[in-house]
């Protein structure tokens, strides 16, 4: 996983620098796995993400981790996973709020998650670049 | 009608997580479990629950394979988890409240196999592309896992 700033991340003390290493190796170990799709969840009527889609969950993935360092904020490594119907799913947990991205080829959604009511305490719309550092911010409750 | 049709508010539903499915429905980071929206992904966009009254609480049919997780979750929190939207350009079009219903299991010559299963709906049912009724099954899913990580694991699953 390559980040556009990493150079001037490198200068900043060992420890951000390498709990970012730890992050990106993690991503791409989840990534990893999801491309080496087993067969037995194809039996469970889950539908693999192909190349294109995964690749812009990477992409996605990658300018989200690029923002969020450029702008100072703490990185909450995500989980990342499928929807069943051949999206890439990538969900970062804090506390009670969660926030989901589901990626497929052509668009990206977000949904926010404060609680289990689809009414009240959920939020879905289309992801556009302005979204990123506010939906960061709703995440860790700044 | 029997009074198994019903399936009470104040029943526990058990839902198996199968260990084969680390990554895809739940997750495993810094030794934490975490339920997964695809733990309750279904072909058909019913997921199976086990009544837990049918079976004296009895954890192993649901589990099926000791390596599987079991997660419990009581109907009412599910039928109170708002209403499924499916949406035509942006716009809900129609809101489906949410239901847990028996759905006992037959075979062909309409023996009784498995009393206990039960499945969760959406009334009305979904309708539309697949696209659209897979987009209105997300959110149900993402209510679910919501719901099953809070009240935390019956069993974990045994990874492979």
């Amino acid at each position: 996983m390559h980040i556009d700033n990493v150079e001037n991340i490198k200068h900043r003390p060992n420890t951000i620098y390498s709990d970012l290493c730890i992050q990106q190796d993690e991503i791409s170990k989840q990534f990893d796995a999801l491309k080496e799709w087993k067969e037995i969840w194809n039996e469970y009527g889950f539908e693999r993400p192909n190349d294109l889609t995964i690749s812009r969950a990477e992409t996605a993935i990658e300018k989200l981790l690029d923002i969020i360092i450029s702008a100072d904020y703490r990185f909450i490594t995500p989980v990342i996973s499928t929807d069943g119907n051949g999206n890439v799913t990538a969900i970062w947990y804090n506390q009670k709020r969660q926030l989901h991205f589901k990626i497929g080829e052509i668009e990206v959604e977000y949904f926010k998650v404060w609680g289990p009511n689809i009414n009240t305490e959920m939020e879905v719309d289309f992801l556009k670049s302005e979204h990123y550092i506010e939906l960061w911010k709703w995440l860790i409750n700044e | 009608m029997n009074n198994q049709d019903n399936v009470r508010d104040d029943e526990s539903v058990y839902r198996r997580i199968p260990a084969e499915l680390e990554g895809i429905a739940y997750s495993v980071m810094n030794g934490q479990f975490r339920i997964l929206p695809s733990a309750f992904w279904d072909r058909y966009l019913t997921p199976s629950v086990y009544r837990a009254e049918l079976i004296n609480h009895n954890t192993q049919l649901p589990q099926d394979k000791v390596e599987n997780g079991i997660v419990e979750i009581i109907t009412i929190q599910i039928r109170q988890i708002g209403n499924v939207v499916t949406k035509h350009e942006g716009k809900v079009i129609e809101e489906h409240t949410v239901d847990v219903i028996a759905d006992p299991i037959v075979d062909i010559n309409s023996t009784l196999l498995d009393s206990a299963h039960a499945i969760i709906v959406v009334n009305p049912n979904y309708f539309g592309s697949k696209s659209k009724q897979k987009n209105a099954f997300d959110l149900l899913t993402i209510a679910l896992s919501t719901l099953a990580n809070e009240n935390g694991w019956t069993i974990e699953p045994t990874p492979p």
